[in-house]
């Protein structure tokens, strides 16, 4: 008769080989570290940028280049190459005012783009499924990857050995690499079994004058990434709709002064890929003295599972060793989470800002405010 | 070089397998394990020396990670690829039975009730650790533990595999109020 921890012991036994090794988290944690840094330096959007597009995963790392010509820019090291293909400098585009969502969703084929649901001064993002947005039995919706549409002026990296193509009129690169999927259980607890390494693409293509999107594949258990010609075909069919304000579902009578934000994820609780809103606040880099002490303040809300009649309605749990405090929102199926990743702010500094947010109803989007 | 970072290098080497463990335990799918714990601790490198307790301020961030998660719907809804054999091996089939149903078990209980019985038995966290590291009130973890018991037991009941009987997880909630002692 097994005890809880043999039980737990049980379940997780015979798991795959570790995909990361050490040195690979620890390479990710000095992109990270540089993220923050950059961050707080100043050079917000492409951090957040880069960061989000996936810590360990290939991705195109964001590096705004000042003048120039039309073509991406490269990494800077040695996975990556310089641009593939020279093009004649083109205008600046239009610049849309921030936090102002340009991609709307679509559809091309079996593929959809959903409505974005990220958004920063530098990107926003939308993902890429296939199958229906009601998934049936044996027609399962799939996620594949995602669609980053960047301001006008950052220039995305290209990985080395790209191919020059064009997309509406436009140059455009196609960027391949490889990742293998190991032995792994689904969240339906059924066993798949090891991939053999999987040919994933990343499309980036020029979308308007100096401004530049990605098509980027990301591969599931069921192996499947996008082709180049379905990265190609959604590409084609992009459009950049008219302009769409971020919305919040709050307002803070309370923020220390100075403070902005400077990333939202999340448009609505029921969105098919996101299924939390957060803020994210940060503080004009000239007030961040020294920088690797600047806090950010991330303020999330999320849908709460159904609470047990005992439980502390509103009552804020906090951390003074972790820097975040939580509770229920009242009269909402909601909790609330004020967190400094930075773990530099005091609880009573979140706690003043989490109590001073008034929401809007929460399950109704429409009722949001745009970013102030 | 530099100190720190030798630190984290080994903390990461000593740690990585029991948080992949403890974040497959709280989502049921090794690759998003592996993605939350990867991540967790990517983003825990730069706070390195400002977290005094890692193993513990690791493990909060990757059951809150592998939680998050779960709970998107394009990932509760991946392909199940139908038709695809389940691994086995023949000679300790009992065993894999055994694993299978314990983790289908684990896969029905509610994340937050997961999340709580995983903190709780597996990394050892206090009703109070676990309160803080998933923004809960202490009324909350005891009553998401005795119920997450409660559900786990008859669930494996079906299998006749049954926990021991002493348990000991104090409610305030009248309902599981009797459910601690076992069945």
């Amino acid at each position: 008769m097994p005890d809880m921890r043999e039980l737990l012991e049980v379940a997780r036994a015979d798991g795959p080989p570790p995909r990361y090794t050490v040195d690979d988290i620890v390479a990710a944690g000095r992109r990270h570290r540089r993220w923050v840094r950059t961050l707080r330096v100043g050079g917000a959007a492409a951090a957040v940028a880069a960061v989000t597009a996936g810590v360990l995963l290939a991705g195109s790392a964001v590096l705004p280049r000042t003048g120039g010509t039309g073509s991406p820019g490269s990494a800077g090291n040695g996975g990556l190459a310089r641009p593939v293909a020279p093009v004649a400098p083109p205008a600046a585009a239009a610049q849309p005012p921030p936090f102002t969502f340009m991609i709307t969703a679509y559809r091309v084929g079996a593929f959809r783009v959903l409505p974005p649901q990220e958004i920063t001064p530098t990107y926003q993002r939308a993902s890429i499924l296939a199958g229906q947005p009601t998934a049936q039995a044996g027609h399962p919706t799939s996620y594949l990857g995602r669609l980053t549409l960047y301001r006008p002026g950052v220039r995305p990296a290209v990985a080395s050995g790209a191919s020059l193509l064009t997309v509406q009129g436009r140059p455009a690169y196609l960027a391949q690499g490889t990742r293998r999927v190991l032995d792994g259980v689904t969240s339906h607890f059924r066993v798949m079994p090891s991939s053999a390494p999987q040919t994933v693409y990343t499309l980036t293509w020029q979308y308007a004058d100096d401004a530049w999107a990605v098509i980027a594949s990301e591969p599931n258990f069921a192996n499947e990434a996008m082709s180049p010609a379905t990265e190609v075909s959604i590409a084609n069919a992009f459009h950049a709709g008219a302009p769409v304000p971020a919305r919040i579902p709050f307002r803070a009578s309370y923020l220390p002064a100075g403070w902005h934000v400077s990333a939202i994820m999340g448009q609505s609780f029921a969105a098919e890929d996101v299924g939390s809103v957060s803020v994210t606040y940060t503080r004009p880099a000239a007030s961040q003295n020294p920088p690797a002490k600047a806090p950010s303040i991330v303020v999330t809300i999320g849908q709460l599972d159904t609470p047990p009649p005992d439980a502390p309605k509103h009552k804020p749990t906090c951390s003074t060793t972790q820097s975040f405090c939580s509770w229920r929102i009242p009269g909402t199926g909601f909790y609330l989470l004020v967190e400094d990743p930075s773990n530099t702010l005091p609880t009573t500094e979140l706690l003043r800002i989490g109590q001073s947010l008034v929401f809007d109803n929460l399950t109704k989007p429409a009722t949001w405010h745009p970013v102030a | 070089v530099d100190r720190s970072d030798e630190q984290f290098r080994h903390f990461v080497a000593a740690r990585m397998d029991g948080l992949r463990s403890l974040a497959y335990l709280a989502c049921g799918d090794w690759q998003v394990a592996e993605d939350a714990v990867a991540n967790s601790l990517a983003k825990l490198y730069p706070r390195w020396e400002k977290v005094s307790s890692p193993e513990r301020y690791a493990a909060r961030m990757v059951v809150r990670a592998a939680i998050d998660e779960v709970r998107r719907p394009w990932r509760r809804e991946l392909p199940i690829a139908e038709g695809l054999a389940e691994v086995g091996v023949p000679d300790n089939a009992d065993s894999i039975a055994e694993r299978m149903q314990v983790r289908s078990a684990l896969a029905q209980l509610p994340a937050g009730q997961r999340a709580v019985l995983v903190l709780r038995f597996y990394a050892d966290f206090s009703v109070a650790e676990v309160a803080e590291a998933l923004g809960r009130s202490i009324g909350t973890v005891k009553s998401q533990t005795a119920r997450g018991l409660a559900t786990l037991r008859e669930l494996l009941a079906a299998h006749d595999i049954a926990l021991v009987a002493d348990i000991e997880e104090g409610t305030d909630d009248a309902r599981y109020a009797g459910t601690s002692g076992g069945r």
